[in-house]
């Protein structure tokens, strides 16, 4: 018999390794006695159930509606204000406040977003799906950023604060800390026991296995579905109230332990409760074990704050390996036209005569302050330019080859050090080829994930690599130095023009970096004619049928995750140049998402999109300054590209593609298009001829659209038990069962789980 | 949505009040008195023609910017007490016979915590203004254009900055920048930053007080260092070594803090104080640092820390309603306390003329005293046609005293340092002078300076 190692067991002890590594090297030296085990213990479970809530109501949320809600800690974050607001501001008393939160505005609002948005997203790409809940995400976070505005001092005390605790050795136990871990545990044993052992619960998975199927068992799936957002939103409000007198009533501090949730929610691979809890404690004992027996050096003083990314990460890497799709293949992108040649070229010559004329002052504006041409607003142009690259590089990552990433404003951050090493501090534009080479490494390095997940997970994977890079990466003292001060970047030397951020030469850096945008606009509108973007597409849309042609999916991920990082890199030149200085907390994770969404509002497979992704970009702080900058309008930069991605529930394909499906017909070469758009017109009106027979048939009740679409749905149920069998073949489950691509049966799949 | 670490950036304007100066010079004193020179100025305005002398003055005008961070996403309204200010100093200087024989005008810019916005509010203050005053952005590192704008006579002068605070090293060396806040060590003479092993001047008179109070025990205890940004933990360093220096013992080199942790991150803290004996916490973090560790000092029943001491940071109104458990915390500052209302013109002017006042607010105001000190004497010398960035400049070059008319402790508003305190301590909701008791009082003394040499990134790493 020969004992064959599985790569998992082997990962498992390179990590365990690496990890201990890393705790002998950071050994504080104290000792390993009762005291300090006892507070290790009593921090970390403390801790622990804080994250437990948060993971173990993310995971409920994903395993009953199927979306993975980005929005969850935010959300929590609104109800706890909304707790203060009742408790604290106007004086309601403790239990009646809880229940206006979390029996009434909680689930108001879960059922709001489910009526409004969700239910459109059923059906809808990941990528949208994504997008509307980091929409979400930064939606809730303007909102009670405006509301409740932080000049203001607030605290919401915690329960029983008067009382003494439980003592456990030295340490003692708070009453809130024990009921927080308490009501982790209970959340977990009730939501559990809702999930599997009642009919409300069943139907609430099986409803995100198949509405349609679910509906002719009885179930309505409407309201399954706005009872799992409202629960949601209870679990995530009850979260909220109980952390916010722990980290404070901070919205960047409670939002953003999205992150910790996601890490634990990822241990618990999205579909367990109790394993949302165990990974909720794992994070909060680890913390509290480097807290107390750990010192990192000056080099690694900032790791303590990327635990949760490194467990993520970690969780990520010994998820099963994403199968190949062999199931049902649904048609989610309509062939395109390819964009020929000398349209790519008259494109990107009139984005670079556009920006070009607006840096001359050859447009004239509507107002003093909005875009006006000057040093100021060329300085924010050449900023959002920057942006604009960024923002391009993941146009074929993420639009062509599918691979959700959130990990490119780091990347760019990374190329932005490095610049300031390697040619950047003298004006040397050679640096900028090393820096892309380098960025295109580590384009690869985050590519790696790739490899064996997809989806989500790769998502979180990348949103993981992100964090650490702001957390560690950057803030090393050999990327950018404690005694770095000022500007680290001497003006860029290019054929014989100065280009900087200067006063007197930011015109001339706004038309480089029009030039630049412009090249890779045609470059990528040429390559997407090109066999590297079919093979992206096609690894995007199917990679079962991609492989079974011959495609090397993993050669195809490299290269686009490298071609993705190299542009990255380069922006990344650019951005240390426009700003100057940098700062170790210049990139965190959350400054690229607004990137990401206005690419996907945009359209996320259109370069073009990257151009007026930028444009929308500028236009909220634009628009903010030409309405005066009330206060009403302070967080208009997250509640904009926020709202703005939320409409990709209502228009998914991007503006893009719909501006060019309006407007093309009107272009005299474009013929096609207008057969096209008579077509698309012919069919809509076929379906309200439809809607009428159905209405001649002598039925005494009017067949509203809602109707005609619960026909429809009964006769998709009927094509679908054509497809697929009630009882597959054994082999066929796992094949339906791909990580990251929504919990086809998600708990289900466990053994006591069948619906 | 950026610049996420404000919260703790915030510490270090907390650690520059606690410790910030340079110990400069001879001090020309010139303790004004604001009334008899606006007095004397306003008469030099009759009969003048008045004319447009430069960017920012007209034959009406004088035109000056307030640079804050007041609009980050994740922060607004940050440093809005500045902005206040100054918006509520204009009504009042020109309710009261306006500046230079014209009304003065406040234009606002938003620096939204990014260089970016700082830099792009010294270009339209060069476009707009005569100078920029009572700002305070956290993040300055290009003054390139604050030190050699052109003038409307095409001249590099650059615009004069009267900051308030200048939290970052290169607006505090910068050759246009007074600032009110004090500068903890001094500038390379021929430009540049400071760096290496250095002299550093620390502000020991709180520790030498609070020793009174556990007399003879000596303060023994831990120093908090905000700890989110490599700069804020070196602001901490001096410090902590010149604490020690007159007799507190610290437990370890410093601990880093973050505003951004939970409440139980500070229970290791807290068992470490009781484990020790320690009676002493010095909080160099920011107020809600300050809450978290009170709080969880309380729920694990620490008592022997005698002494909880804050910075400025803690003397916010936020502070005041955390309750109970944050009662007897000391905090303290160089100026007259808000609570001393009544005792000093200038902070009764200041409290009528601001809804929200703040301690930046405070500071603000004092910089616009400064500002309107420099035109005073620049009109009362030359007329109110001589006002020019260059003459300001010269003007304030001469202030090398400035207190603001008795509500701060005098200090060299080019990197001086006032040797000057008030204790408060909080107590039920409110605080409540301690050191001195008297109201409309400072306690200034030579002594509560001391110089410590040490190179902030060396012992930036000894810090846990």
């Amino acid at each position: 018999m020969s004992l064959k190692p599985s790569p998992r067991l082997i990962s498992a002890i390179a990590v365990a390794l690496i990890l201990l590594y890393v705790i002998v090297a950071n050994w504080a030296g104290n000792p390993f006695d009762a005291k300090n085990i006892t507070t290790f213990l009593v921090v970390g479970i403390a801790l622990g159930g804080i994250y437990a809530i948060l993971a173990g109501g993310l995971v409920v949320t994903y395993a009953t509606t199927g979306i993975f809600n980005f929005a969850h800690a935010a959300i929590g974050c609104f109800l706890a204000f909304t707790y203060w607001q009742f408790s604290v501001k106007w004086g309601w008393p403790t239990l009646v406040s809880l229940v206006a939160t979390l029996g009434i505005v909680a689930p108001l609002i879960g059922i709001g977003l489910d009526r409004l948005i969700m239910k459109r997203l059923k059906d809808a790409s990941l990528v949208v799906q994504l997008m509307v809940t980091v929409g979400l995400m930064l939606s809730f976070m303007g909102i009670t950023l405006t509301i409740w505005k932080p000049t203001k001092a607030r605290s919401l005390p915690q329960f029983f604060r008067d009382t003494s605790g439980v003592k456990i050795g030295d340490v003692t136990a708070t009453w809130h800390r024990i009921i927080t871990v308490a009501v982790a545990i209970g959340i977990a044993v009730l939501l559990r026991w809702l999930l599997y052992r009642t009919r409300l619960g069943i139907s609430m998975r099986a409803v995100v296995d198949s509405r349609s199927l679910a509906g002719l068992t009885g179930a309505k799936p409407s309201i399954v579905s706005g009872t799992s957002w409202a629960l949601g939103c209870m679990t995530a409000g009850l979260a909220g109230i109980l952390i916010a007198p722990e980290t404070g009533l901070v919205v960047d501090n409670l939002a953003l332990l999205i992150v910790v949730a996601a890490a634990a929610a990822a241990i618990a691979q999205l579909k367990s409760l109790p394993w949302a809890i165990a990974g909720g404690l794992i994070i909060g004992l680890a913390k509290s074990f480097t807290g107390v027996f750990l010192t990192f050096n000056q080099n690694w003083s900032y790791a303590p704050e990327a635990i949760p990314a490194v467990i993520l990460f970690i969780a990520l890497l010994f998820l099963p390996q994403a199968r190949l799709e062999t199931g049902k293949v649904r048609l989610t992108k309509r062939t395109e036209r390819l964009t020929k040649p000398w349209e790519a070229l008259l494109g990107s010559a009139v984005v670079f005569l556009l920006v070009t004329a607006w840096a001359k002052g050859w447009i004239p504006w509507f107002g003093a302050n909005f875009g006006q041409r000057s040093d100021v607003w060329l300085g924010r142009g050449a900023g959002f330019m920057v942006l604009g690259v960024i923002t391009l590089s993941l146009v074929p990552l993420i639009g062509w080859a599918g691979q959700v990433s959130f990990a490119n404003f780091a990347i760019a951050g990374i190329g932005a050090v490095l610049f300031s090493h390697f040619g950047g501090q003298h004006g040397d534009p050679k640096g900028i080829l090393i820096v892309m080479a380098v960025c295109a490494i580590v384009g690869v390095v985050v590519a790696l994930p790739a490899l064996r997940l997809k989806g989500l997970y790769l998502a979180l994977a990348t949103m993981a690599f992100a964090e650490f890079t702001d957390k560690v990466i950057v803030r090393h003292p050999n990327m950018i130095s404690p005694t770095a001060s000022g500007t680290l970047f001497e003006p860029l030397k290019l054929f014989g023009f100065r280009i900087s951020t200067d006063a007197g030469e930011r015109q001339a850096f706004v038309i480089f970096l029009a030039a630049v945008f412009s090249i890779f606009l045609l470059l990528f509108m040429l390559m997407r004619r090109g066999r590297f973007a079919r093979r992206w597409i096609a690894l995007s849309d199917s990679p079962a049928a991609s492989a079974t042609i011959g495609v090397n999916l993993t050669v195809q991920k490299v290269l686009v995750f490298a071609l993705s990082g190299a542009v990255a890199g380069f922006a990344g030149c650019m951005l240390g140049l426009s700003s100057g200085a940098l700062r170790v907390d210049s990139f965190p994770l959350f400054a690229g998402l607004p990137l990401v969404l206005l690419l996907a509002v945009q359209g996320v497979r259109y370069p073009i999109a990257a151009f007026m992704a930028v444009i929308g970009l500028a236009l909220f702080p634009a628009f903010k300054e030409l309405m005066g900058d009330p206060s009403w309008l302070s967080a208009i930069e997250l509640i904009g590209p926020g709202v703005a991605a939320i409409t990709m529930a209502f228009r998914p394909e991007g503006a893009v593609f719909y501006a060019g499906r309006d407007l093309a017909p009107l272009l005299p070469w474009r013929a096609d298009a207008k057969e096209e758009k008579e077509l698309a017109d012919a069919k809509l009106r076929e379906q309200d001829i439809r809607r009428d027979e159905i209405g001649e048939m002598g039925l005494s009740r009017p067949f509203t659209p809602d109707k005609v679409s619960q026909l429809d749905r009964i006769l998709a149920v009927t094509d679908e038990l054509d497809e697929a069998p009630l009882v597959p073949s054994a082999s066929a489950v796992g094949d339906l069962h791909p990580e990251g691509q929504g919990p086809r049966t998600p708990v289900g799949a466990t053994p006591e789980g069948s619906s | 949505m950026k610049r996420y670490r404000w919260l703790g950036l915030l510490l270090v304007l907390g650690l520059v009040a606690g410790a910030c100066s340079r110990s400069d010079d001879s001090s020309t004193s010139n303790n004004n008195d604001s009334t008899a020179t606006t007095t004397a100025a306003n008469k030099a305005c009759d009969g003048v023609a008045l004319q447009a002398t430069d960017t920012g003055v007209t034959a009406d005008t004088i035109t000056i910017q307030v640079t804050a961070d007041t609009g980050s996403p994740l922060a607004p309204g940050l440093f809005q007490g500045n902005v206040d200010a100054l918006k509520g100093f204009e009504k009042y200087v020109n309710a009261n016979g306006g500046i230079g024989c014209r009304q003065l005008k406040v234009e606002t810019w938003d620096s939204k915590l990014t260089p970016d916005e700082s830099k792009n509010g010294q270009l339209n203050a060069c476009s707009t203004s005569l100078a920029m005053v009572g700002g305070n952005s956290l993040f300055n590192p290009d003054v390139t254009t604050l030190n050699t704008c052109n003038d409307s006579k095409g001249q590099p002068t650059g615009i004069p900055d009267i900051a308030a605070l200048a939290n970052d090293v290169n607006e505090q060396c910068a050759k246009n920048a007074y600032i009110i806040q004090g500068i903890a060590e001094k500038c390379p003479t021929g430009g540049g930053v400071p760096s290496g092993q250095r002299d550093l001047i620390a502000f020991v008179g709180t520790a030498k007080y609070y020793e009174t109070l556990t007399s003879p025990t000596p303060l023994k205890g831990e120093f908090l260092v905000p700890g989110d940004l490599p700069t804020t933990v070196q602001s901490a360093t001096y410090q902590i070594v010149g604490q020690a220096s007159v007799g507190v013992q610290w437990i370890n080199d410093g601990v880093k803090v973050s505003g951004r942790s939970e409440q139980s991150a500070y229970t290791p803290i807290v068992q470490q104080l009781s484990s020790t004996g320690s009676n002493y916490v010095y909080n160099g973090s920011n107020d809600k640092v300050m809450i978290d560790i009170r709080n969880e000092a309380a729920a694990q029943g620490l008592s022997n820390v005698k002494v909880w001491s804050c910075s400025l940071a803690c003397y916010t109104d936020k502070f005041k309603s955390a309750g109970s458990s944050v009662d007897g915390t000391y905090t303290w500052m160089q100026f007259l306390p808000f609570e001393d209302k009544g005792s000093n013109a200038e902070l009764d002017n200041y409290l009528a003329s601001v809804s929200t006042p703040d301690s930046f607010g405070a500071q603000a105001w004092m910089a616009a005293v400064l500002f309107q000190d420099a035109i005073n004497n620049i009109v009362e010398k030359d007329g109110p046609n001589a006002i020019t960035r260059a003459s300001v400049l010269q003007a304030l070059s001469g202030i090398t005293s400035f207190d603001a008319n008795g509500w701060m402790g005098a200090k060299n508003p080019k990197g001086g340092f006032s040797d000057c305190m008030v204790i408060m301590q909080a107590n039920g909701g409110s605080f409540e002078r301690v050191e001195p008791t008297e109201k409309g009082k400072l306690s200034c003394d030579p002594s509560n300076l001391t110089t410590v040499n040490i190179d902030p990134v060396a012992a930036a790493a000894k810090v846990q």
